[in-house]
């Protein structure tokens, strides 16, 4: 890790990054992830609204947020501090309401993604996991707790490193 | 699973919770990143890099 601030994504057998520049900052210059991603989400059962009355849980602590909507992506390490360096092995676990909701938002936790999460069963409409899932071992574990919180028909949508990328130059 | 697990391995975690693949993206560096940060974006073009899964849970 090349400063305290810094939360390159990786593990310490595979570190990645481009010459001089984080994978974060790219992964924030390449804008059409950020499109991409949020043009499946808003194809949702329930896309955006602004008259919701229902619970945010944001697992993270940046990012976009929807009524009924859970959220979980790497941005959570930036609350871990020292705990971003090398392979993060806990993630953030946020509960925050969006703005149109009021006093609820910004309220935060911090869980484990690779232990059962706090979520009550059929609870949520939509679960978004960015960037997160490919440091854990077991993903059956974060997946088993995204499908309890749903209802079949219910969408998640989840970004990972490319399984056909070649390691970054530098 | 590395960093970047395998394809195969990715498509059965989901399948295994019951999750199908409803539809996916393979994100590339837009036009206006291209043009300002053109020696670190332009030499990944056409490279694989990111990929986003919409699911859906089946059962």
């Amino acid at each position: 890790m090349e400063s305290s601030s810094s939360c390159t994504p990786g593990n310490s057998r595979t570190p990645r990054r481009t010459e001089g520049l984080s994978r974060r900052r790219f992964f924030r210059q390449t804008v059409e992830w950020w499109i991409s991603y949020r043009g499946l989400v808003r194809v949702a059962r329930h896309p955006y609204r602004s008259d919701g009355d229902g619970e945010v849980r944001t697992f993270g602590t940046t990012g976009l947020s929807a009524v009924g909507t859970a959220w979980c992506h790497e941005y959570s390490h930036y609350s871990l501090g020292p705990r971003c360096r090398g392979a993060p092995d806990r993630h953030g676990v946020g509960v925050a309401n969006t703005a149109w909701v009021g006093e609820r938002r910004n309220r935060s936790d911090v869980a484990d993604l690779s232990e059962p999460l706090p979520l009550e069963a059929s609870s949520l409409d939509g679960i978004t996991c960015s960037l997160a899932l490919h440091y854990l071992e077991d993903w059956s574990v974060p997946l088993a707790s995204f499908a309890d919180a749903l209802v079949p028909g219910d969408w998640v949508v989840v970004s990972l490193d490319h399984p056909f990328g070649l390691p970054l130059p530098g | 699973m590395l960093l970047a697990p395998p394809l195969s391995a990715t498509l059965a975690a989901f399948a295994d919770a019951g999750f199908v693949v409803e539809r996916l993206v393979e994100p590339q560096p837009s036009p206006s990143a291209l043009a300002r940060f053109p020696a670190e974006l332009t030499p990944v073009v056409g490279v694989p890099w990111f990929i986003v899964y919409r699911l859906r849970l089946a059962r």
